[in-house]
């Protein structure tokens, strides 16, 4: 430890118990004095010998200093190598943990909003079909996501899948969204999509009065509005099957109930080529077509699951049994006429 | 504007605070720093302080000042990352996903070095860049940006940026990704 004199009262004390006032070394009391007295720099002295931290005194040596203050080792290697706290290093890794958690939780999260920008990306190219599994996964795990719900009806109406397109919208809130550009579009598809089916309701009406005809024009009509529909050309090659038969060309009623057949096999497109082949039957009394005539109104029958198709299917089927014993061509409205006593079949 | 006192601010964003200092530590012990005294959070204003020797060596005073901004904004992103999907882009009312959106924006907000940390950067960098060394060079339009934001903070910079690293960050990542 260094010891010298205050410079205004000769007082020996320890250097570090000293002050600067100025450029004069002073005690304690006398640098409180000149300090009172007006504005001067008061700093402590330092003693190079003792420790700032510990007070370890080092005798007559110098120890190292760091920031020009004097430790001692045990000091100055705590000073290069202070330590986190317990709690510190407890909150760290608890954080450490908390953010792997925090980044698992976001798994399924990711999951689904990749599934919207992938849904996104293929409806900007124009792949609606493609990205309706990826907007209804998205959907099923994020339901309140307005913009989710738009892509997924967008993606509907625009590969024509209305109705899919509309529960999909009133599942979300009762069809309400928050007025978007998004909204705006997919409103004015679905509006497309609503003319053309008022216009196939009026063709089917049109077809039930037997005016098949000006029913193909409504359904082309409505074609024109709602291309994405693609059940269009299907329902207009029905009707032109259905004018094939009124106009006793039963080769092009055979050909359309075929290609018919062939593209949706159902209980209706069977009837319909059972229907067709046993015009032919009746026709020209090729066996062939009888039997082909039974075979698919057998395949009729068996595809015929719900009761409303049962019930369908005995009415026609009694008609085209008529058709292939009597040989004789008449259509519904005559059949009901002459068994039915005017009443139409069911 | 709206006023909110910065005692409050630093208790809603308390690790934020804490991560920034102990990020202070971390580089200043990585450099051989010595370190006087350390103070994680307070109420007071600095909320959190690191009492280390001057430091003459412009890398570790670049990675003493600066290493904390980068600390906090890559947690930021990180737990941002977590909760912007549910938040954003999916409207998931999800209590944890905000728990994450509040942890990760606190972290940001308390990104920003101090004025003092920047100066000393500042004083330093102009004899490294001739130097060519390219942490100095860089440092430039870094601080000089920093610098406007820490006097932006009046006008809410550190939330802005928060939100802006919290928002952004997982959006490139998520872009990146998905």
């Amino acid at each position: 430890m260094q010891t010298a004199k205050c410079e205004s009262c000769g007082l020996s004390a320890p250097l570090g118990s000293l002050y600067y006032v100025g450029l004069k070394l002073q005690c304690e009391n006398c640098a409180k004095a000149a300090a009172s007295v007006g504005e001067v720099a008061v700093a402590r002295a330092v003693d190079k010998t003792v420790c700032s931290t510990c007070d370890y005194d080092n005798g007559r040596s110098e120890l190292p200093l760091v920031a020009e203050l004097p430790f001692c080792p045990r000091c100055r290697e705590q000073l290069y190598h202070r330590d986190f706290p317990k709690w510190l290093k407890l909150g760290l890794a608890a954080l450490a943990a908390l953010l792997v958690f925090a980044l698992v939780h976001g798994v399924p999260y990711f999951k689904a909003g990749r599934s919207l920008a992938r849904g996104e990306h293929l409806i900007t190219q124009q792949k609606y079909e493609s990205a309706i599994p990826y907007l209804t996964a998205v959907v099923a795990a994020a339901p309140n996501c307005e913009k989710c719900v738009l892509l997924l009806a967008k993606a509907y109406l625009l590969t024509g899948q209305v109705n899919e397109a509309d529960a999909a919208a009133m599942a979300h809130n009762q069809g309400r969204f928050e007025k978007t550009q998004l909204l705006d579009e997919v409103n004015a598809i679905m509006n497309r999509a609503n003319r053309a089916g008022a216009l196939a309701k009026e063709a089917t009406g049109m077809a039930e009065d037997n005016q098949t005809a000006a029913a193909v024009k409504k359904l082309q009509q409505a074609k024109a509005i709602y291309p994405e529909y693609r059940g269009w050309d299907f329902r207009i090659r029905m009707y032109e099957a259905g004018l094939a038969f009124d106009a006793k060309d039963y080769d092009r009623f055979v050909a359309l109930s075929e290609a018919l057949w062939k593209e949706a096999p159902n209980a209706n497109t069977s009837a319909m080529l059972a229907s067709a082949l046993a015009c032919k039957y009746a026709v020209n009394g090729d066996a062939g077509y009888r039997g082909r005539a039974e075979e698919m109104l057998e395949k009729a029958r068996t595809l015929a699951t719900t009761d409303e198709m049962k019930q369908s299917y005995a009415e026609y089927a009694e008609r085209i049994h008529y058709r292939i014993e009597s040989r004789n061509i008449i259509s519904k409205a005559e059949y009901d006429r002459r068994f039915r006593g005017g009443k139409e079949g069911k | 504007m709206f006023i909110i006192p910065g005692f409050v601010i630093a208790i809603a964003t308390f690790p934020g605070v804490i991560i920034h200092e102990a990020a202070h530590l971390l580089f200043c012990r990585m450099f051989k720093v010595a370190v006087f005294d350390v103070c994680y959070f307070r109420t007071g204003n600095p909320a959190g302080y690191v009492l280390h020797e001057p430091v003459h060596d412009f890398k570790a005073a670049w990675f003493i000042s600066m290493g904390p901004f980068f600390v906090n904004t890559v947690l930021c992103v990180f737990f941002c990352s977590a909760a912007f999907l549910p938040v954003w882009e999916l409207k998931i009312t999800d209590p944890l996903a905000y728990f994450f959106y509040w942890l990760g924006l606190s972290i940001g907000m308390q990104a920003f070095p101090s004025t003092q940390d920047l100066r000393h950067i500042w004083q330093m960098a102009p004899a490294e860049a001739k130097k060519f060394n390219p942490l100095a060079i860089i440092s430039f339009p870094i601080i000089g940006l920093l610098f406007v934001l820490n006097l932006a903070r009046f006008f809410w910079a550190d939330l802005w940026y928060g939100i802006g690293v919290g928002v952004l960050g997982p959006l490139a990542i998520f872009k990146a990704l998905a």
